[in-house]
């Protein structure tokens, strides 16, 4: 970076990539909406930025190109021409074209250069059409009703479009009847339900609640207020509720006009309320103390209700600083926050170190400021990790591409609608996550939709629903992928399974197990080899992604409705809590998240090392192995220190996918904060564990792939029982 | 390669054979490090160890190198290189019985490995130096790690 003019170019080319992400974004918007007014103008800015900035910066293959583009659309912007299919499929490839000559700075290659130039042509022709057009009929006379002089009039029309997408704030109150409970509603479903619509702030009412001696526990006494803020409408709010309706008092209020205007204060939300006249707020005010405080001691409203009030103030608030953020955050390069990660992964196993040390000398105050240090650095660690959480939605706009394209070269209709897209992950699981999605989506759209004409004999619409969908879960994050075509076909399946040796034939395998199989390497059920898929490919990929990054993938479908892929994925990788284990004097570490439990057994009940069996747990029956015999430990011979195992053992119970699998170690240690370390492409592959950390004292300790023991053990058990009973 | 021209290298001694690398591949020479097996993993790596908060695989070119049996004596040092592997620079440690010191030897005077007589496969070599009498062999690092690693990820293939 000793040339200024290199940094100011590596800003351009990153804004301008930025830019032509929107454009594409806005190009696939105005697919749907060839009338807005306001799409039509925001790609016009987009491709004029990159114009103009591009001609300053010496990129004179883009600035050309981008100013045919800019002509076309400027057409389309003025009313002179109107936005077909094929010039957004046009203006799609034209801002492919700018992407590309964007990345190759100087030299271009042919082969794009040859490229460029028919698409150039096509703008240019596409311009031409212009003339002739504003003389003849049709078309002009449709485009002319919008154009004439109304930015107000197109937005107008436009409005409802609009506001399907807008982000409202509700207020939700919901007041069960007593009896609710005697039909088997679980009310506390219903709550949480609201909060997958969106950010939801839940408060709950407890002031009708009897003292214990009068409480009868098969009563509701709570009630519950909410402000949401989402994109679903109020229909999908109502739909929660429809059948407890006749069972409760449901009140949904827009908070709407407060949107984009300064936080209310307290008073006027509670008028808003209807729980307090304007009067007694006037007069509250006047002495000078927090109105709140003032209200609930004249006893004018109760604690509650201001609480729930300062809940709103505060949900509204945070609102209008998301709708503001934009000037308030800054870009930073992602190698500094990488570092930055890698600094705060060596401050834990430091930590981890003095902890361990402070243990061994027992000095009382070394162990309470071991202790401080212990919970600065979790929150330093949790703050940092909390940076490089991006919302997942900016990878769904490259989908919509993808369902696009593909739904058109294989003479489809389907159309990618997103749920929550502002779910949060961190960065370089988002990076990761993206071929898989990929693959699936492109599955999806090659089997799983069928055409138009089959649709419309199924009964189904035209064009299918393909739906990605983003939530938490806990440490995790799902995601699904869920279309509306004809589902998978058991049978086929099946049948290629056994085929390739992967069941018995006459084996009776569970439908979850058999459509999993898919997943397996080399296994597809298309008859014939598409350009799309078929190979085989594809799946086996998904899953191996997914595993790499500690998720998990499952499909579950239904025959012609359609099939839905869940992806679980760990929220972060960087740092998880861990589960030390010994065995024969080696450590391993079980992923924190995948523990269900721990179960001591004594030596002689486990059988011969490397057998597998069954242990009871909590009434289920749950298969083992001993790791001691899987990872030849205490064996010298093979490398591992030797060591008798102990008399009494120790089971871990940890689950993966659907399955619970017991991994017997000599002792658990304790629950410790680890960082992931990988172990690198020598050690690629290598069965049953993940990765590696560094513990208090330095050594490495290695960290166990849970799903992969659980599969391994599932297998041999579920082979042997197959085995057995045919 | 540039840095193989300045003539210095590390000399080691590996199943009776003295060996040199080129010192600029060399980060550290760790007298003692505790080596993590990780099980399951092919025979001539060893492990992994802790340098500098990153975890490195140990491999043990005696394998290799010596008369093909796993020595007894664990090697008392681990010498860390940067070796180039396919697209990316990997760090890795190797064990080595004992780290002379590191010695002059004359380019020119290297000469290619004899075609015969070599129990050393002579594509990991680039050539052998003398000094005081003694024959000692520069190692390619790279060609060497490259099959270390090969045989690694096949050994991962086959199960």
């Amino acid at each position: 970076m000793s040339n200024p003019m290199d940094k100011f170019k590596a800003t351009f080319r990153e804004e301008a990539f930025e830019l032509l992400s929107h454009l594409e974004d806005g190009l696939l918007e105005l697919e749907s909406q060839p009338l807005n007014g306001e799409l039509i103008n925001a790609a016009f800015r987009a491709i004029h930025t990159v114009k103009g900035s591009a001609a300053m910066f010496g990129y004179d293959s883009v600035s050309k190109f981008a100013h045919e583009m800019e002509t076309a659309l400027d057409l389309c912007r003025n009313g002179t021409l109107s936005i077909t299919k094929e010039f957004i499929g046009l203006a799609l490839k034209g801002r492919d074209q700018l992407r590309q000559l964007m990345e190759f700075e100087g030299v271009i290659p042919d082969d794009i250069a040859i490229e460029g130039a028919s698409l150039l042509q096509r703008f240019k022709d596409f311009a031409a059409k212009a003339k002739p057009k504003e003389a003849s009929a049709v078309a002009v006379s449709v485009v002319a009703e919008k154009s004439p002089g109304a930015e107000g009039e197109t937005r107008a029309t436009e409005a409802p479009l609009a506001e399907a997408q807008l982000e409202l704030s509700y207020r939700i109150s919901f007041k069960p009847s007593k009896g609710i409970f005697k039909n088997g509603t679980r009310v506390l479903n219903l709550v949480e339900e609201l909060s997958n619509l969106g950010r939801a702030d839940i408060i709950p009412h407890l002031e009708l609640v009897p003292p214990l001696e009068a409480l009868d526990p098969e009563c509701c006494y709570a009630w519950w207020e909410a402000i949401l803020t989402t994109a679903a409408g109020e229909n999908a709010i109502k739909d929660i509720f429809i059948f407890v309706e006749e069972l409760s008092e449901l009140k949904i209020e827009t908070l709407r006009g407060e949107l984009g205007g300064k936080a209310k204060p307290l008073g006027e939300i509670l008028i808003d309320r209807g729980d307090v006249s304007r009067d007694d707020v006037r007069e509250a005010l006047g002495s000078q103390r927090k109105l709140g405080e003032v209200l609930v001691e004249n006893k004018l409203v109760s604690r509650p209700q201001v609480e729930s009030a300062l809940v709103e103030q505060e949900h509204l608030k945070k609102v209008q600083e998301r709708v503001d953020s934009g000037t308030n955050s800054i870009r930073v390069a992602s190698d500094k926050l990488d570092a930055l990660v890698d600094l705060v992964g060596e401050l834990v196993t430091l930590q981890a170190r003095l902890a361990q040390t402070s243990i061994d000398i027992s000095d009382a105050s070394l162990a309470s400021i071991s202790e401080q240090f212990e919970r600065l650095i979790s929150q330093l660690r949790d703050n940092t990790m909390s940076i490089r959480m991006l919302p997942i939605g900016s990878t769904f706009n490259k989908f919509r591409r993808v369902v696009r394209d593909l739904s058109l070269e294989l003479g489809k209709e389907a159309e990618l609608v997103t749920e929550g897209a502002d779910t949060e992950l961190d960065k370089t699981v988002i990076e990761k996550l993206g071929d898989p999605l990929v693959h699936i989506i492109r599955n999806s759209v090659d089997h799983g939709i069928e055409s138009p004409d089959a649709r419309v004999r199924a009964g189904k619409p035209r064009a299918g629903v393909i739906k990605l969908a983003a939530r938490h879960s806990g440490a995790y994050v799902l995601i699904q992928v869920s279309d509306d075509g004809k589902g998978l076909d058991r049978e086929a399946i099946r049948a290629k399974a056994i085929e390739r040796g992967l069941i018995f034939p006459n084996q009776e395998i569970a439908d979850q197990e058999l459509y999993n199989i898919i997943f397996e390497p080399g296994f597809s059920t298309a008859k014939a080899v598409t350009s799309v898929s078929g190979r085989g490919v594809g799946m086996d990929v998904v899953k191996r992604e997914i595993d790499s990054l500690g998720g998990t993938a499952q499909l579950t479908t239904k025959p012609g409705a359609g099939m839905t892929v869940t992806l679980k994925i760990p929220l972060t990788l960087a740092i998880i809590e861990g589960l030390l284990v010994r065995i024969a004097g080696e450590f391993f570490v079980v992923p924190l998240s995948t523990v269900d439990g721990c179960i001591e057994i004594r030596n002689d009940q486990l059988g011969a090392l490397g057998e597998r069996r069954i242990i009871n747990y909590r009434d289920e029956l749950v298969p083992y192995i001993r790791l001691r015999g899987f990872f030849a430990c205490g064996n010298s011979e093979t490398g591992g220190k030797d060591e008798a195992e102990p008399e009494i053992e120790q089971i871990v119970i940890a689950s993966a996918q659907e399955y619970r699998v017991g991994l017997v170690v000599d002792q658990v240690i304790g629950d410790y904060q680890i960082v992931i370390k990988p172990l690198g492409r020598m050690y690629r592959d290598v069965d049953g564990v993940s990765g590696a950390t560094i513990l208090g004292d330095g050594t490495v300790a290695l960290i166990l792939d849970v799903n992969r023991l659980a599969l391994v053990v599932q297998r041999e058990s579920g082979l042997k029982a197959a085995a057995g009973g045919a | 390669m540039s840095g193989e021209s300045n003539g210095k290298y590390l000399a080691f001694e590996l199943a009776g054979q003295c060996f040199a690398v080129d010192v600029s591949r060399v980060e550290v020479v760790l007298e003692t490090a505790p080596i993590t097996r990780v099980p399951k993993a092919p025979p001539h790596l060893r492990g992994v160890i802790n340098y500098r908060g990153a975890v490195i695989p140990v491999a043990d070119l005696r394998i290799r190198f010596g008369d093909g049996s796993t020595s007894s004596s664990d090697g008392s040092s681990i010498i860390v290189l940067q070796v180039r592997y396919g697209q990316e620079d990997l760090t890795i440690g190797m064990l080595a019985d004992a780290v002379r010191e590191v010695i002059d030897l004359d380019p020119s005077r290297i000469e290619r490995p004899p075609q015969i007589g070599s129990r050393i496969d002579d594509a990991l070599i680039s050539g052998i130096g003398e000094r005081a009498g003694e024959f000692i062999v520069v190692l390619d690092i790279d060609e060497a790690f490259k099959a270390e690693a090969a045989a690694g990820e096949r050994g991962a293939e086959q199960r």
